[in-house]
């Protein structure tokens, strides 16, 4: 071990000859505080939209993020075949400001008519078409419940039972009542135990709060019937409604040409050096005339303003100083995080010709869903994805990824033996991995909106807050974006 | 049938406002401590507050503004009245255009949008609801419209929940009255 700690001091000692003619137990001694108006904690969509803004009304900004990359969740994965999205892909026709920054920065948008093949289910070890499920004996869902395919049973039950029409509305004390777990929301209104285990597959329900939600099934409905005259049905398995009324110019989704990432490096190129990449936080110190933040490789700021445009699980290792109180510190130290793990690959051959189910598929076993994406004009083959979202992507990441890609493959060949060599895997990617996130998205557990889903974010003497935790109204990229923007509006209207 | 959003037949749920509303953690000492580094900071700080937290109603704003205001005349602008609603519409800026081309703004263009009749920006998108309306965007009329756009006309594709603070919208108009 004390090998370990002397070759790395070495490394750390090589990269910089400035800390060579200072004592090693105080390498900050040699940085001096360099100073600005506004300090961004966070390249991701959040913290780079809040960084330009301020920095659009002459407000001097700095930026720092923790890995060697902006865009947070927002990462193409540009060396790997097919490219795939580990994070956020789709922009919603209602995505007013990524939609506004995308033609700013001159990022391309466009349609995306990448749709998804029809999904068979293998639950309790049996196979059923999706048009043979509603009657099938492996349904023992309720007659008003056994229309819903088994990866929609918790969004199509939530949806029924939801109650907001306003999109600030789950923050309203009149609606507290939905801020309980979806399995009790789903057992008070009777939902049978067959479609409570189907829910639980995708989703946990025990620490999801139906409220929080709610909210995101009245987002997305929105975002679906934004300028259009149709009230359009907006469950789909993953994300937004992408389906095009007859007649319509426009798309209901769009990508960014060249990959999600494009935006976020657009945002940073266009603040220059003022982003400075990998930049971890150890402290901020608000206890003097401004705010001190000190990074762990000794370098020092001094700031009016700090913006902690992390989630709340970076910023629980922050060291701050007065320390956060009440609700607001229940909030930073207990707020949930979900996971998401993908594997993307190739498909060799359509192996749904050979067994006769379709392409893409569910089961109740380790590998929650296949999903197969229908080719472009031009191209030769099908792509996949396999996701696991909560419960299902919690076990899965305790592998390392190499023995889970393996596992993913052999489980699949197991429950679907068609498919054996024909499905290739390029890539596999687990959001709670990632040291600096540790989680696709901010999850509000039973209780949470209502204890502090308000106070949170009030600012906590110059330390402002964003990220997508710390939305009011909006969903996906949009929901970072616009929190970036809030914490933006609160400092020009102190600074 | 032409619905675009579904809403309680005219019952829009009203926030919880009022000064009691404040979070906990936003203490005297701490509005204090802003305001006497820059003046109308109580302001902003209460605005602050009352938006991360959903409120509607703001009475501490309005009060510290009302004051200064009363010795402004009403004809020119105050330069600082403006210079806060420049500011302000950081709010408004991602969905409209200060110019008549709105350009890929998902929003109608707000050039002289003071007096231009309701839904009425070619090539833009409206909802149903606005479309049905027949008024003109008087300052009056935006001012209740600022206050909560979905509590105004049900219905409405803006997603804007309101600007609390009477005195913010009107900084706020004063400077869209200038586009």
């Amino acid at each position: 071990m004390s090998v370990k700690r002397r070759q790395v001091l070495k490394g750390a000692l090589s990269l910089s000859a400035l800390s060579l003619s200072y004592p090693l137990l105080k390498p900050a001694a040699g940085f001096a505080a360099e100073k600005t108006t506004a300090l961004v904690i966070g390249g991701g969509l959040s913290g780079l939209n809040c960084a330009l803004l301020l920095s659009d009304f002459g407000i001097d900004v700095i930026l720092l993020e923790g890995s060697a990359r902006v865009g947070g969740r927002a990462h193409t994965a540009d060396g790997v075949e097919t490219r795939p999205e580990y994070g956020a892909s789709e922009v919603g026709r209602s995505y007013a400001r990524a939609i506004d920054l995308c033609s700013r920065l001159d990022v391309q948008l466009l349609p995306d008519i990448r749709s998804l093949m029809p999904m068979s289910n293998y639950v309790d070890g049996t196979w059923v078409r999706s048009g043979e499920w509603a009657d099938s004996p492996v349904n023992r869902m309720d007659d008003s419940e056994r229309e819903l395919p088994p990866l929609m049973v918790g969004m199509g039950l939530l949806s029924r039972l939801n109650p907001l029409k306003n999109l600030d509305d789950w923050l309203s004390p009149e609606f507290a009542a939905y801020d309980i777990s979806m399995r009790e929301l789903f057992m008070n209104n009777g939902v049978s135990d067959a479609a409570l285990r189907l829910a639980g597959v995708p989703m946990d329900l025990r620490m999801t709060s139906s409220l929080g939600m709610m909210q995101e099934r009245t987002r997305t409905l929105f975002d679906a019937n934004f300028g259009r005259t149709q009230t359009q049905a907006a469950d789909t398995p993953f994300g937004l409604a992408a389906t095009r009324e007859e007649g319509e110019e426009t798309f209901p989704v769009r990508t960014i040409d060249g990959g999600t990432s494009r935006l976020p490096e657009a945002m940073a190129a266009a603040l220059g050096d003022r982003v400075r990449l990998g930049k971890v936080v150890a402290g901020i110190d608000m206890s003097g005339s401004d705010a001190e933040i000190r990074c762990l490789d000794g370098s020092r700021y001094s700031a009016d303003f700090v913006v902690s445009a992390m989630p709340f699980t970076t910023l629980r290792n922050i060291s701050i100083s007065p320390g956060f109180t009440g609700r607001q510190a229940e909030a930073v130290l207990t707020l949930g995080y979900r996971g998401t793990t993908r594997a993307w690959g190739v498909i060799e051959e359509p192996y749904w010709e050979d067994d006769g189910l379709e392409p893409s598929f569910f089961t109740d076993e380790t590998v929650q869903t296949v999903v197969v994406l229908d080719k472009l004009p031009g191209e030769d083959t099908h792509r996949f994805s396999v996701i696991f979202t909560g419960p299902s992507s919690a076990r899965i990441d305790q592998l390392p990824d190499e023995q889970a890609l393996a596992l993913i493959e052999s489980e699949i060949a197991r429950i679907r033996p068609s498919t054996k060599g024909k499905m290739r895997f390029v890539d596999l990617y687990g959001w709670r991995k990632n040291p600096l996130i540790q989680g696709c998205r901010h999850l509000f557990r039973p209780s949470q909106i209502s204890r502090f889903a308000r106070e949170m974010i009030v600012p906590h003497h110059r330390l402002h807050f964003a990220g997508e935790h710390t939305r009011r109204m909006d969903f996906g990229m949009e929901a970072a974006l616009e929190s970036g923007e809030r914490a933006a509006f609160e400092i020009l209207q102190r600074a | 049938m032409k619905i675009p959003i579904e809403h309680p037949g005219g019952k829009a749920s009203r926030l919880p406002g009022g000064r009691d509303a404040f979070p906990p953690g936003f203490t005297t000492r701490q509005r204090g401590a802003t305001a006497a580094k820059s003046p109308g900071l109580i302001a902003a700080g209460a605005l602050c507050a009352a938006l991360l937290c959903g409120t509607a109603a703001l009475s501490l704003a309005d009060q510290d503004v009302a004051a200064r205001q009363d010795a402004a005349a009403d004809e020119t602008p105050d330069p600082r009245l403006l210079a806060q609603g420049k500011r302000l519409y950081i709010l408004c800026q991602a969905c409209h255009a200060t110019e008549a081309d709105p350009g890929d703004k998902i929003g109608p263009h707000l050039a002289g949008i003071v007096d231009r009749p309701v839904a009425s920006a070619k090539g833009s998108v409206y909802s149903d609801a606005l479309r049905a309306q027949d008024f003109v965007w008087s300052e009056e009329n935006l001012d209740l419209w600022l206050q909560r756009p979905a509590e105004m006309v049900p219905g409405t594709s803006m997603s804007f929940v309101g600007l609390p603070g009477e005195e913010l919208r009107r900084a706020l108009i004063a400077y869209l009255n200038t586009l």
